[in-house]
């Protein structure tokens, strides 16, 4: 039995806008596997959502995939292409919320405002258990309003989104999403709407309810913190790319790429009597018409001239286990190893 | 590189732009609003200079010529010349022996050439100084270009001066809405409380009258003995009563919402006074909706003075408007015989668009951040 | 639930109290009374006038008492079901209005029905089809049927009948059913003089609406709630009928507020133009002849008419929309 869940290979996912393509997935490659957790951390606008998005196929027009392979190996070893599927097709409707579910950024908006709690989480559940009675849909609702912590949780059942914190949306949101117990979870910053401390709960509780059901996690997040606690293995994205790839200790211990290392660099330390945080100068370039050239040459400290300012690194295995994009370790041109086929 | 250099540039540019010059950038975008922007300038030109554009005094009755077609400007004449300078045919008037009705045919042999700027009959111009060149004209005989009324007064040159009526009483009336709408809008939305609640209940109270019942039942109460002038500026203020209590409701929500936000609350700490608040803070943040909120409204405004004039309970010969003109055009009878008589509906119907054309991409540039 | 439904009813019934006040208003503007007028046609039409019956109809409405009395007096007949008489039909106000109601209520909903009808279907079409064929054409339209006054419409639509059909579309029925009893035939007749009124009414409306519906539901399918259930596996229409429509169906339910009031502005001048048995056109004909206890209680049936709707879809939008139960 493979321990691989899903396999990105090489996606590329596209706006087109009147101002032109914007590339905001440019031949991003990971894999998940079985009960782990990929961590994937970056700044705003670096394609993140877009990735998390393209795997469902829930990417609209402008958007656009517009190349690779999105493979997903389900329980019988079955290999399905997700990103070959019809974005509205029966198979890809069986997979979403039954093998894949996702909890999305902001709670409250993400629940429909004129249906209760229980309306919303009884319909997917129905949907993905044909044949169902309602009051055993009822049974499975207020048994995952308990698991996740929701007070009360008949009372919830009748109520509506707006009635409720945002806390406890985002509660609501991952009993839902549990509830057809999905083999994989994808979570597009899901602390990132909610106060400190709520955040700390939710995120405890997914640990907990990851090891419980024995689901591997897709982690989108921009917070360090947050990848650090519930992450096994790390990808660092940067404009559409990923940067550097490890397993979550060696990301701390070690950040190779420059873009890591400045990331790391801005989260204050404890103890430490730093006067100025340290922050990466600039924002991110937008991706549209870019020639051949490091994404992070604008902003990087280590940039050189010619060789980063005119071709585009690859991302290579620096150590075992260990990948990064960058010429600072002996990266070469990208497409040169694509046409080695090595990766 | 340069390409990407181009992007920031570009980039830049949107940054330091001013909101007014995106809301202008993102206007001109907008095709059919440059076109509604294009026309009503074009109406109100015509509107503005009716005595000079009218081909003729717009009440003269010319009694040869009753219910006389529109005659059709040509530049081939019957025999298959081109004519370099547009002209008309004569009409001569035949008339049917056994039903007794009149009818108007072209006279091939008298071509009457359309000469422009010329010398007319002296003319008060906005009733001011005396004035004798027209826009165009012939020399001598029917010059009809929409045709005749029953009366037979030329329906060209009673366009014109309706058009100059019924635009200028949009224009009024909502000026009046939008000072009332201003000052219960502003008084609720700035002060609140106990204020805003009354006005919020009269303004709800106004909006859930039916306009046209109302406007009627008033327009008609007006005395039958006032001066036409005096009946203009009544029909406005009646248009207008109604008007106001959206425009009021737009500044009050956009009052609420601004009120709070850290730049007022920032130019009160810096103890700027309630006026200058008002004035160099809150107004310019929303004054771009008001202008959308005014656009749209004009139309409504349109409309409701040609409704009523349509009934005869608005305003009343001889003053003419487009309402007033379509009068004429009442039974199906009428139009059938003389399908002439609807052309002012066109001119109503051309501004009312245009009207929401502009409105439409004004609303569009009206946030240029989205 | 209750105290807002009580709340919205005690401030309906300060609207009609003060709407009584404007008809009263209307009905004194013109010069002289109601007396006068009366006196004066029975005069042109060669009756004696008996001083007795004159002074007992000045008692009756309380024409010798200051204006404020006056209109106590007016209240009171009225809650007596004594609306006063026309001088002009020389009929009681009552029987002349409660004659046209039906007409005047069944066309005001049949139109508001079909509005909706049309508009929402449409509406949702064309925001899901966007930039279609389909979708320009609801375009245009709207645009048209806002900038088409009601009696060009009428006019219009006249015209077009008489040609291409044949038959005068005028009132709402044939003349040799005017006066006929109700019967298979007389309805018959009725339904195929309603579509010219219908669309007439309706078209301003049913612009409006169905540019309403296309914006707002543009605005909800953008929503993170909408993707979120595509991502638990929904079917396409199901979930777009479930979530996105039901939520932008709100501003269209709360539209009835302000499309009551419309279609009856329209009905009215549409009213006269086609020549309508409602009280539209009774109150024009009211208004030329300055028969002012007839006109006042015109609009002020209209307007009733006007705030009791609103304040049953005032109602109809609470139970609908859980947002704004508890504010």
């Amino acid at each position: 039995m493979p321990d691989t869940i899903l396999e990105v290979k090489n996606l590329k996912a596209c706006f087109h806008l009147d101002e032109g393509q914007l590339r905001a997935v440019d031949g991003v490659s990971f894999a998940i596997q079985r009960e782990e957790t990929l961590g994937v951390i970056g700044e705003s606008g670096c394609g993140k959502s877009v990735t998390a998005l393209s795997i469902l196929r829930l990417l609209m027009p402008p958007g656009k995939i517009e190349g690779g392979e999105i493979l997903y190996y389900s329980d019988d070893n079955q290999v399905t292409d997700l990103a070959k599927l019809h974005p509205n097709g029966e198979q890809i409707r069986k997979i979403r919320g039954k093998e894949i579910a996702m909890i999305f950024q902001e709670p409250m908006a993400s629940l429909s405002p004129v249906h209760t709690i229980g309306a919303q989480m009884m319909e997917f559940i129905l949907l993905h258990n044909p044949g169902m009675k309602k009051n055993e849909a009822q049974e499975i609702a207020l048994d995952m309003l308990n698991k996740v912590g929701v007070s009360n949780p008949a009372l919830r059942l009748q109520n509506y989104p707006h009635q409720l914190s945002g806390g406890m949306c985002q509660r609501v949101m991952i009993a839902t999403a549990l509830s057809c117990n999905p083999r994989l979870l994808i979570c597009d910053e899901p602390t990132t709407a909610l106060d400190v401390t709520v955040q700390a709960q939710i995120i405890d509780l997914m640990e907990e309810l990851q090891a419980e059901m024995g689901m591997s996690m897709l982690y989108i997040t921009h917070d360090l913190g947050v990848i650090a606690e519930v992450a096994d293995e790390v990808a660092v994205m940067y404009l559409g790319k990923i940067v550097e790839k490890c397993d979550v200790k060696t990301i701390f211990k070690k950040p190779m790429h420059p873009y890591t290392q400045r990331l790391m660099q801005s989260v204050p330390k404890l103890g430490s009597r730093q006067e100025m945080l340290d922050t990466i100068e600039g924002t991110v370039p937008i991706p549209i018409g870019m020639g051949a050239q490091c994404g992070f040459y604008s902003r990087c400290s280590h940039a050189e001239e010619g060789s980063c300012s005119r071709r585009s690194p690859a991302l290579v295995e620096v150590e075992p286990g260990h990948f990064v994009r960058c010429f600072k370790y002996g990266s070469v041109e990208e497409g040169y190893l694509e046409s080695a086929n090595q990766i | 590189m340069t390409k990407q250099a181009d992007v920031i540039q570009k980039e830049e540019k949107y940054y330091v732009a001013t909101q007014w010059q995106l809301m202008r950038q993102k206007f001109v975008k907008h095709k059919l609003a440059m076109a509604g922007l294009v026309v009503l300038a074009l109406l109100y030109t015509l509107g503005i200079f009716s005595d000079f554009f009218a081909t003729q005094d717009y009440q003269k009755r010319n009694t040869r010529y009753i219910n006389a077609p529109p005659q059709r400007i040509r530049f081939i004449d019957a025999d298959g010349h081109f004519h370099l300078r547009p002209f008309v045919y004569g009409l001569t008037q035949e008339m049917d022996p056994e039903t007794w009705r009149r009818t108007y045919v072209e006279d091939t042999s008298v071509i009457q050439p359309i000469r422009f700027f010329v010398r007319t009959d002296t003319y008060k111009f906005w009733g001011l100084f005396d004035a004798n060149i027209r826009f165009m004209g012939v020399d001598e005989g029917p010059f009809f270009l929409f045709g005749t009324d029953g009366s037979g007064r030329d329906l060209f040159s009673r366009v014109m001066y309706a058009t100059r009526i019924s635009l200028t009483v949009g224009l009024v009336g909502v000026f009046l809405s939008f000072v009332l709408g201003c000052v219960f809008g502003g008084i609720s939305g700035y002060y609140g409380g106990k204020i805003d609640m009354v006005i919020q209940r009269v303004i709800e109270f106004l909006l859930s009258i039916p306009t046209i019942p109302l406007w009627m039942a008033l327009a008609a109460a007006l005395p039958k003995d006032w001066e036409t002038i005096q009946i203009y500026f009544a029909i406005t203020i009646i248009l207008s009563m109604v008007g106001w209590c959206s425009l009021a409701r737009v500044v009050r929500g956009k009052l609420l919402e601004v009120k709070q936000k850290d730049f007022v609350i920032a130019a009160k700490l810096a103890g700027a006074n309630d006026w200058q608040i008002i004035t160099r803070h809150l107004l310019p943040s929303f004054m771009s909706y008001l202008i959308v909120s005014i656009t749209l409204a004009i139309p409504n405004m349109i409309i409701g003075e040609t409704a009523l004039s349509f009934l005869g309970i608005g305003l009343r010969p001889p003053v003419v408007s487009w309402g007033v003109l379509l009068q004429d055009a009442q039974n199906v009878r009428t139009i059938n015989l003389h399908p002439w008589l609807l052309i002012p509906a066109v001119f109503v119907v051309v501004a009312v668009l245009s009207f929401n054309f502009l409105g439409d991409g004004l609303r569009d540039a009206a946030d240029p951040y989205k | 639930m209750g105290s807002y439904i009580f709340n919205r009813f005690c401030y309906m019934l300060i609207s009609i109290v003060l709407m009584s006040v404007v008809a009263f208003i209307i009905i004194q503007l013109p010069p002289g009374d109601y007396l006068s007028s009366y006196i004066m046609q029975l005069q042109a039409s060669g009756e004696r006038v008996d001083p007795a019956q004159v002074e007992s109809l000045r008692r009756q409405y309380g024409l010798d008492l200051p204006m404020y009395q006056r209109y106590f007096v007016w209240v009171k007949n009225m809650l007596r079901g004594d609306f006063g008489r026309s001088f002009d039909w020389n009929m009681p106000v009552r029987t002349l209005i409660a004659s046209r109601i039906p007409m005047t209520v069944a066309v005001s909903l049949v139109t508001m029905l079909f509005t909706y009808l049309v508009a929402i279907p449409f509406g949702i079409y064309s925001a899901v089809k966007q930039y279609s064929i389909v979708d320009y054409i609801v375009t245009v339209l709207g645009f048209v049927g806002l900038a088409m006054p009601n009696f060009l419409l009428a006019l219009f639509l006249m015209i077009f009948f008489q040609r291409v059909f044949g038959f005068s579309p005028g009132g709402l029925f044939s003349p040799e059913y005017l006066n006929a009893p109700w019967s298979f035939a007389r309805f018959v007749d009725m339904l195929k003089h309603l579509p010219v009124p219908i669309i007439v009414i309706g078209a301003s409306g049913m612009a409006s609406l169905m540019r309403v519906m296309r914006s707002s539901l543009l605005d909800e399918i953008k929503m993170k709630y909408v993707t979120n259930a595509r991502a638990k596996g929904l079917k396409e229409r199901v979930l777009l009928f479930r979530y996105p429509v039901r939520v932008a169906l709100n501003p269209i339910l709360s539209s009835i507020g302000w499309m009551f009031p419309q279609i009856l502005s329209g009905a009215t001048i549409t009213a006269i133009v086609l020549n309508l048995p409602t009280v539209g056109a009774l109150m024009y004909r009211a208004l030329l002849s300055q028969d002012m206890y007839l006109a006042g209680t015109c609009v002020l049936f209209l307007t009733v008419f006007t705030l009791v709707g609103t304040f049953i879809s005032d109602i109809l939008l609470v139970c609908a929309d859980p947002r704004i139960r508890f504010d």
